[in-house]
């Protein structure tokens, strides 16, 4: 056991419908792994078991060889599994900072008593992660103020601050365009090189395998392959059902 | 066996009634989008018209019977076009607020209209008992019971099976989808609005002679119809009519077998439903619920110490220059503002909405009173000590706040504050005597006599100090990492847990605070009057108290000295009571003045001068762009 994530055989259920069928992945420490498929295919809700927000009808998730199956989200947020969400979601009412620091913050018991009398100014600081996402500039800014491409990065930088063990981003490149997204590209690169595991779910194929080691394609719920980038990249059943229709519109 | 059938039997009326009333909260709620708070009063209102027609004017029963729904049907139509329509595009909570206003209105125009105290209606059903299954049952209940089914059957077959039901049902998912189907949503959410009014109408006109006449007792049918649309999610008739009939047969019942335990019958049937929604409900917001999160902005704490000089200085001049009587109401308000303020922190800043402020509030007084006996504990240390009591209060009423959310959560808490009072506050062993509702020495410090009774302003500036700290207090929050983490709350509930968030204990956290704030009003009522009594303490209002923070501006510190000049006992209010020489009156022009206040400023009154300054800077920005542009 080496640490990082491992999620075996995750199942999800929406009434009778399966979501997601037993599928595995494991995010080791510095690693990018893609997650592909379809619309529908159960990417975000496997982000959402792994993550504690929806329950899993199957499976384990294991981080550092801890099991977390069972822990509330917000446990799991603090032992160092964090996501982004496809709608960013970002907390309105608070600036691009204290979204940031909300989100790394701890609270002692009954600390909220002594906020009432003396609201201690943030022992965490976010001037490090806002200056490697470009964000220094807009700090004090509300996010409702802010373009779609800098809300998304805002929402990266959110759960990068806490320093997580392992990242899960839900289609960041999303609404971003090709020169941000170069731009992520590289922000994600570098920060798996400080050790942190990136579970990167996208439907911007060029991005994934440009940018992934490994990558897992899924598909009604089912892995239908995983292995090393080009691996996958070349699997009939990946461009039977994925790619294949890329590669109809990019030659037409 | 026989016994508990005959009890069975007689719950089938109210049950009945229930059921016809969660079926009007479903229509309007399908057909507009409004959980309609106010649709109890309008079934009040139309009960009330139609004894008028046939008691005092005299007219025949079927006439009184036509005419009476007409009003309702024109009842309904005004409150769509005057107040829901211009709303539609508001905040939920704005529209939730305009129907409590409709609530408090209808209540206080009854009053005016038709006199206070409660009336009977002679029967107008033949109520000759038959045998059923060896238990003689009047015919009225029967009837009842007839025509809820019946009633059920019509409404389930026209949205099952007309085009009208099918428009009704896609705009309940999406504007876009009535207008597929050719329905302009307007028009389908002033049908319904009629249809449910209707409906009301039915309801309170027939369980009229078996329960009653009483503007205030029959509002508060809202509860037990609120909680049976909700088991039927706002969408199941048939579940719908399940269980009001469930929740009649219940009361019946504990009427019978659990009599000695005091207010449990109008209690336990809703706690049972509280419990299927618990049950129901899941941690996080699940994908795909509906999650209403369009609450108005929560600014940052901003020139606090203005504010407060302003108000003080504002509140001494009042205190000192008016007429006692005036001092005295106007302290009233302003206990009524510490009341506003604990909604600004459960409401405004965690987004879950309360109904039970008045209940934390009467905790607060009688346990303050019980604390200065018992403990000897004198003013104003028995205060907070009274308060710290309603803390467990608040976050027992919170826990299902952990699996409820949005305006489900309303009708928790709504219910919650019907078992406070029904329970605790109207009961003899808790508050009678000396020892339960007098408190044992007036208000005093530093041998200053600050008696409520004798020294009225003395007592208003202690009032004063005491909502400056509590202001104090939750700014303080707002500033600290628990405020961060409210608003983050607030704002997602499932981004604020992927966030490392513990949601539940920040939720039950702003409980135990709003609890506490209301507790410290309730200790302050208490010491005012030297007395309390159940009636300070009635369900209702915090429903009064909801919408004045809701119209001051909810998410903000300002907005709550904002609802304190908006307060009962406000120098302005009282001012408007003398002029008129009416109380149902004034009530009335009120309520009518919240409802209007909220259709033209649906974010509050705070907001709309925040707003303002908003709209200069940028026309001062603007005009210094175009002035660069030119030079």
């Amino acid at each position: 056991m080496s640490g990082g994530l491992l999620a075996s055989e995750i199942t999800v259920r929406y009434g009778s419908h399966t979501a997601v069928d037993r599928v595995s992945v494991r995010v080791d420490p510095g690693r990018v792994v893609g997650l592909i498929g379809p619309n529908g295919a159960g990417k975000t809700s496997f982000i959402d078991a792994v993550t504690g927000i929806t329950p899993m009808a199957g499976g384990t998730v294991m981080l550092d060889d801890v099991d977390v199956t069972r822990w509330p989200p917000h446990r799991r947020a603090r032992q160092g599994v964090r996501r982004t969400f496809q709608g960013n979601r970002l907390f309105d009412d608070l600036t691009v900072r204290e979204n940031l620091i909300v989100a790394s913050e701890t609270t002692r018991r009954f600390g909220f008593v002594r906020d009432l009398f003396r609201p201690q100014p943030s022992q965490v600081s976010a001037d490090q992660i806002l200056e490697m996402i470009g964000l220094s500039d807009l700090a004090e800014a509300l996010p409702r103020s802010l373009p779609a491409g800098t809300r998304r990065l805002v929402g990266v930088a959110r759960a990068l601050v806490a320093r997580p063990r392992v990242v899960l981003l839900d289609e960041p490149a999303a609404g971003l365009d090709s020169h941000e997204t170069q731009e992520l590209g590289r922000i994600l690169r570098d920060l798996a090189a400080t050790g942190v595991g990136l579970l990167l779910v996208e439907h911007d194929t060029d991005l994934v395998f440009r940018i992934c080691d490994e990558v897992v394609a899924i598909d009604f719920g089912n892995t239908i392959a995983s292995g090393p980038a080009h691996e996958v990249r070349s699997s009939e059943a990946v461009i039977a059902a994925y790619l294949g229709t890329a590669e109809t519109e990019g030659s037409s | 066996m026989n016994q508990f059938l005959v009890y069975v039997i007689l719950g089938l009326g109210p049950g009945a009634v229930h059921a016809l009333l969660g079926l009007g909260l479903v229509t309007v709620y399908r057909g507009s989008g409004v959980l309609n708070f106010g649709h109890a009063s309008i079934a009040m209102y139309v009960a009330f018209v139609f004894r008028w027609f046939r008691q005092e004017v005299g007219w025949p029963t079927p006439v009184a019977f036509v005419l009476a729904l007409v009003a309702a049907a024109l009842l309904g139509l005004l409150v769509h076009l005057l107040v829901m329509h211009p709303l539609r595009h508001a905040p939920v909570l704005a529209r939730v607020t305009a129907s409590l206003g409709l609530l408090l209105t209808l209540a206080s125009l009854a009053y005016w209209q038709f006199g206070g105290g409660t009336f009977t209606v002679n029967p107008f059903t033949p109520t000759r008992p038959v045998e059923i299954l060896g238990v003689r049952v009047g015919w009225d209940r029967i009837l009842l019971l007839v025509v809820a089914l019946v009633l059920t059957a019509i409404v389930w077959v026209v949205y099952q099976r007309t085009l009208f039901g099918l428009a009704t049902r896609a705009a309940a998912e999406s504007e876009k989808g009535a207008a597929v189907t050719g329905f302009s949503q307007a028009r389908l959410a002033a049908i319904n609005w009629m249809i449910g009014s209707v409906l009301a109408g039915i309801g309170g006109i027939l369980i009229s002679p078996i329960a009653r006449l009483n503007a205030l007792q029959m509002s508060l049918f809202i509860a037990p119809a609120l909680a049976a649309a909700l088991l039927g999610r706002f969408e199941r008739l048939w579940l719908v009519f399940g269980g009001g009939m469930l929740l009649g047969v219940g009361e019946s019942l504990i009427s019978k077998y659990l009599n000695d335990v005091v207010g449990l019958t109008a209690t336990l049937p809703f706690l049972l439903i509280v419990g299927v929604l618990v049950f129901r409900g899941s941690s996080l917001p699940q994908r795909g619920e509906l999650v209403y999160s369009d609450l108005p902005i929560a600014p940052r704490v901003s020139r606090l110490g203005v504010k407060l000089a302003v108000f003080s200085v504002v509140s001494l001049l009042l205190l000192f220059f008016l007429p006692s009587s005036y001092a005295a109401a106007y302290t009233i308000a302003m206990i009524g503002g510490v009341i506003i303020l604990s909604l600004v922190v459960i409401v405004g800043w965690v987004g879950q909405i309360s109904l039970c402020q008045v209940g934390f509030a009467g905790i607060g007084a009688y346990a303050t009173i019980r604390i200065a006996h018992h403990l000897g504990v004198v003013f104003p240390i028995s205060i907070v000590l009274g308060a710290l009591v309603a803390v467990p209060v608040g976050v027992l009423v919170g826990l299902p706040a952990l699996r409820v959310r949005g305006v489900n959560l309303a009708v928790v808490t709504l219910g919650a504050a019907i078992a406070l009072e029904r329970m605790v506050f109207n009961n003899p062993s808790v508050t009678r005597g000396d020892q339960g509702s007098t408190v044992p020495t007036g208000a005093g410090m530093f041998g200053i006599d600050l008696d409520g009774r004798t020294e009225p302003a003395r007592y208003g500036v202690v009032v004063v100090v005491a909502l400056c700290l509590c202001v104090l207090l939750v700014a303080n929050l707002r500033r600290s990492v628990t405020g961060r983490q409210m608003l983050a709350v607030r704002a997602d509930e499932t981004a604020a847990a992927a966030a490392g968030i513990s949601v539940s204990k920040v939720k039950l956290q702003a409980f135990a605070l709003s609890a506490f704030l209301a507790g410290l009003a309730g200790g302050l009522m208490a010491y005012r009057a030297g007395r309390v009594s159940e009636q300070g303490f009635v369900a209702f209002q915090s429903i009064t108290f909801f919408a004045l923070a809701y119209i001051g501006g909810i998410a903000t510190i300002a907005g709550a000295l904002i609802g304190t000049f908006l307060a009962p006992g406000a120098p302005a209010a009282l001012w408007l009571k003398n002029a008129i020489g009416s109380v149902q009156v004034s009530q009335t022009l009120s309520g009518v003045g919240l409802v209007m206040t909220v259709v033209t400023q649906p974010d509050g009154l705070a907001n709309m001068v925040r707003n303002e300054r908003e709209k200069r800077r940028l026309k001062k920005a603007r005009a210094a762009m175009t002035q660069d542009g030119t030079s």
